[in-house]
């Protein structure tokens, strides 16, 4: 693919996350040592590096469960940030940021307090990650009656989780926040309204319904399809996805080495 | 014609999750005509698929790059081999390796000199390296040494190889990994899924394979040659044919078996799905039993050239030549009664088998049922692929109570476990930071069970059910698992198996006895892999497409692309 399309991956300038992140980085970073990470990463020099949808799901899974989140729900968030990335709906930049924003000791406040719509946080705004699961979780029960949610921080990442079910386009769901709509299964989508909106940080309701998309033409100019290629991520940031994946590793010893792969015979004729 | 066939008979009943998914057995597997290397040779050529080597610029050092290219005319695929000069104490099948004799990346579409020269950049540093969507596959290979030199030796000096010898190893070079699926950066599946050539699994791994034995060989003539070129001659195509690619896999591959149950839902209920067919046959043809007592023999053959280190396996190999000969009795049609004239003879078979017979015979002997009915079960290989997106999500409306009834119903095995006890407990699976190596850990020994991978399903159902028992039973999953989202994985778990029974491996993959090769032969049987030479418990080697044509005899009259697996009877 060429250099060109792959920058319109990010609606979030990425050189602007980037930064910001970095400066992040640089005050709260733990220091974990870079050079005893092993990286998937591409050997590059340049600022960005291509990864496929595969290793976004891979990584940010691990990431997941390496600020502190149980392994099903990485395995959720794995999903989620690949249907997202082939959406074009929000990049890595973000999806960092969030992970490295959950505190397992603040859980019971930002998790919904019950099933009932709306949903809502025992504290201030709901986590978009949990609050996705619960909504893929309950689609049945939204393809049947509508769903709305209170203050809610990041919506976009929502439909990540929603994007994971077993929707048709018969059996389609459509996302309302501030001033922008998303209608969607799992191989289409069609955004209306204001596209800034997209990037929120929070709002203050969102609201989840079922919706015919069979009826949507194939032509219109908004739909989108997911893509097919790697998607463009600063070096930075992948690093720093990485440092937190890398929590789900045991560090190297020569007994690991040798036993743990069971490789004790020769292996050289 | 053969979804006919298939309607026509009546299929016997699937041999139980309970019975099939169990190590012991899942680790006797072996291939089928079903298995991908095979679907994917009988496609190649129905299809009429065109090869090449378009390139070959490699120097007598026996450094530089070959290129063999394979098209439909609709879609091209070139393999991009780099050969190296590694010095022999560098030379390790660990994934911990860095340099290897050769690397290489299956290119979709045609490299230009550019691409190239990109690749060579990349590929030789493998994982290190920068792949991108154009790249499906990346693998690299090292020598079988002592085979190559004695290859090198014997051409240039205007022989030919050692027949035994050849046998005795089976391979020049060996692949210690093959990767694909987006790893690295290569092409996501999904870029190829829709591919009526990829359709199934791994078959754009096993296309990579394929030609990577070309490469082998042509390596060696060329070393051959180049030792001596007034001398040097070209190996004799039936030994040549009798070289498959060697292959080194360690414990990477375990987890994917266990992260996929879906898939391996659908790779065992299809080979089950072709065993039942068969068995529901009411009559064998002459000309089936006829195919059937020669499988026999050349199976006979085939295991007198089955060579391993592992004494276990040695044992089991020995039973197995036993149980074959056993088996040649039975089938005789000299015999009282004849099995022959039974009805359903090949249900009556696979029955005598699992009472008479070792479980490493019971598993061949299903492969060999199968073997000389293709028009039946064929179809069946275009099966193998699933969506596995669809039993993803966790249905939260389930209640509490449906939840229990699962596990129940499917998990009877791992309840009956007591995992306080250590040697159900012992193992820990987790990846090593170095290169990400999936590793197994002794967990009362060991540092590292904080960070255990969540591959122990008996145990975290087990808990899971015991929690539940605390819960009321209306309520729903939903609720649950907001609340104690460290059961969300063996939820998805228990309502996957719940729908795909052969999805979970019935064996607690933690206790002490575990042995991890036995989830590794599984994967590699259905690859289409033979000769399970174990290494140690978790490490395995095998060979692949072993007596199989070549690229360039793909058309040759005469040859039938689907009878390669068992060696030839003797003229």
């Amino acid at each position: 693919m060429s250099m060109t399309g792959s920058i319109r991956l990010c609606l979030v300038d990425p050189c602007a996350a980037a930064q910001t992140l970095t400066t992040l980085i640089r005050i709260i970073s733990n220091f974990i040592i870079l050079s005893k990470m092993s990286s998937n990463a591409p050997l590059t020099t340049s600022k960005y590096g291509f990864f496929s949808l595969n290793q976004i799901d891979q990584t940010c899974r691990k990431a997941a469960k390496g600020v502190g989140l149980p392994w099903g729900a990485a395995d959720d968030i794995g999903k989620a940030a690949r249907w997202l990335s082939a959406y074009q709906l929000t990049s890595v930049p973000q999806i960092v940021e969030l992970l490295r924003a959950y505190k397992h000791d603040n859980y019971e406040n930002v998790i919904p307090q019950n099933l009932v719509s709306p949903l809502q946080a025992k504290q201030g705004s709901l986590n978009p990650l949990m609050t996705g699961m619960v909504l893929s979780d309950l689609i049945d029960q939204i393809i049947d009656e509508p769903m709305a949610t209170g203050k809610l921080d990041y919506p976009i990442f929502t439909a990540g989780f929603l994007g994971q079910t077993a929707l048709t386009p018969e059996k389609a769901v459509c996302l309302k926040w501030a001033d922008v709509v998303l209608v969607f299964h799992r191989d289409a989508l069609i955004i209306e309204g204001s596209l800034g909106d997209l990037e929120l940080t929070s709002c203050d309701s969102l609201h989840c319904e079922r919706i015919d998309f069979s009826t949507r033409h194939h032509d219109e100019p908004n739909l989108r399809r997911p893509i097919m290629g790697s998607v463009k991520v600063a070096m930075d940031v992948w690093q720093e996805l990485e440092k937190l994946a890398h929590h789900t590793y045991v560090e190297a010893t020569e007994q690991s080495r040798q036993a743990g792969a069971g490789a004790g015979l020769n292996d050289n004729d | 014609m053969q979804e006919k066939l298939a309607e026509e008979v009546t299929m016997t009943p699937l041999r139980s999750p309970e019975k099939v998914m169990r190590l012991a057995r899942m680790g006797s597997f072996h291939q089928t005509r079903l298995s991908f290397m095979r679907a994917l040779l009988r496609y190649l050529k129905k299809e009429q698929w065109q090869f090449k080597r378009t390139e070959w610029e490699i120097d007598d050092k026996g450094v530089g790059h070959g290129i063999y290219v394979a098209s439909n005319g609709q879609y091209t695929y070139s393999l991009v081999c780099f050969a190296h000069d590694l010095p022999p104490e560098k030379r390790s099948d660990r994934v911990i390796a860095e340099e290897w004799d050769a690397t290489f990346a299956l290119y979709d579409g045609t490299p230009t000199s550019e691409e190239i020269e990109r690749l060579r950049g990349n590929i030789p540093k493998q994982e290190a390296g920068y792949c991108q969507q154009t790249e499906l596959v990346l693998a690299r290979a090292n020598r079988s040494v002592r085979l190559f030199e004695h290859v090198v030796d014997r051409l240039s000096n205007g022989l030919q190889p050692d027949q035994d010898m050849i046998d005795s190893v089976g391979y020049l070079m060996r692949t210690s990994a093959v990767y694909g699926n987006g790893k690295f950066g290569l092409g996501d599946r999904e870029r190829v899924s829709d591919r009526p050539e990829f359709i199934g699994a791994f078959r754009t791994e096993l296309l990579a394979v394929w030609l990577i034995r070309a490469f082998t060989t042509d390596i060696v003539e060329h070393m051959a040659w180049v030792a001596n070129p007034h001398k040097g001659v070209k190996m004799d195509p039936m030994l040549k044919r009798r070289l498959g690619v060697g292959n080194s896999t360690g414990l990477g591959m375990a987890p994917f078996l266990l992260l996929h149950p879906a898939l391996i839902h659908r790779w065992i209920t299809t080979r089950e799905k072709a065993l039942a067919r068969v068995c529901g046959l009411l009559s064998a043809t002459p000309e089936t039993e006829k195919q059937f007592s020669d499988l026999v023999r050349r199976m006979i053959i085939g295991v007198d050239n089955w060579n391993t280190v592992d004494q276990t396996q040695q044992n089991r190999i020995i039973e197995l030549r036993q149980d074959l000969l056993k088996l040649q009795r039975h089938i005789d049609p000299e015999n009282q009664p004849n099995i022959w004239q039974s009805l359903k003879p090949w249900k009556q078979l696979i029955d005598w088998t699992d009472r008479e017979l070792s479980l490493e015979a019971q598993e061949l002997a299903v492969s060999l049922v199968i073997e000389p009915h293709g028009e039946l079960v064929d179809d069946l290989s275009d099966e193998m692929g699933i969506d596995e997106a669809q039993y993803f999500p966790i249905q939260g409306g389930q209640t509490i109570g449906e939840l229990r009834t699962n596990i129940e119903e499917h998990y009877q095995w791992a309840l009956k476990l007591d995992y306080e006890e250590k040697s159900e407990s012992a193992r820990f699976w987790y990846v090593s930071e170095e290169k990400l190596e999936p590793r197994l850990g002794e967990r009362f020994d060991e540092p590292g069970a904080d960070k255990e991978q969540p591959l122990a399903f008996g145990r975290d159902v087990a808990i899971l059910y015991r929690e539940l028992a605390e819960i009321d039973a209306n309520q729903k999953i939903a609720v649950f698992l907001l609340q104690k989202p460290e059961h969300r994985h063996s939820v998805r778990r228990v309502q996957t198996t719940a729908k795909l029974p052969y999805a979970e491996v019935q064996d607690n993959l933690i206790s002490s006895i575990m042995r991890p090769i036995d989830l590794l032969r599984c994967k590699l049987s259905f690859f289409g892999a033979s000769r399970f030479d174990p290494r140690s418990d978790r490490w395995v080697r095998i060979t692949m497409y072993q007596h199989a044509p070549f690229p360039d005899e793909l058309y040759q009259e005469g040859m039938d692309v689907d009878d390669w697996v068992y060696p030839p009877l003797p003229c």
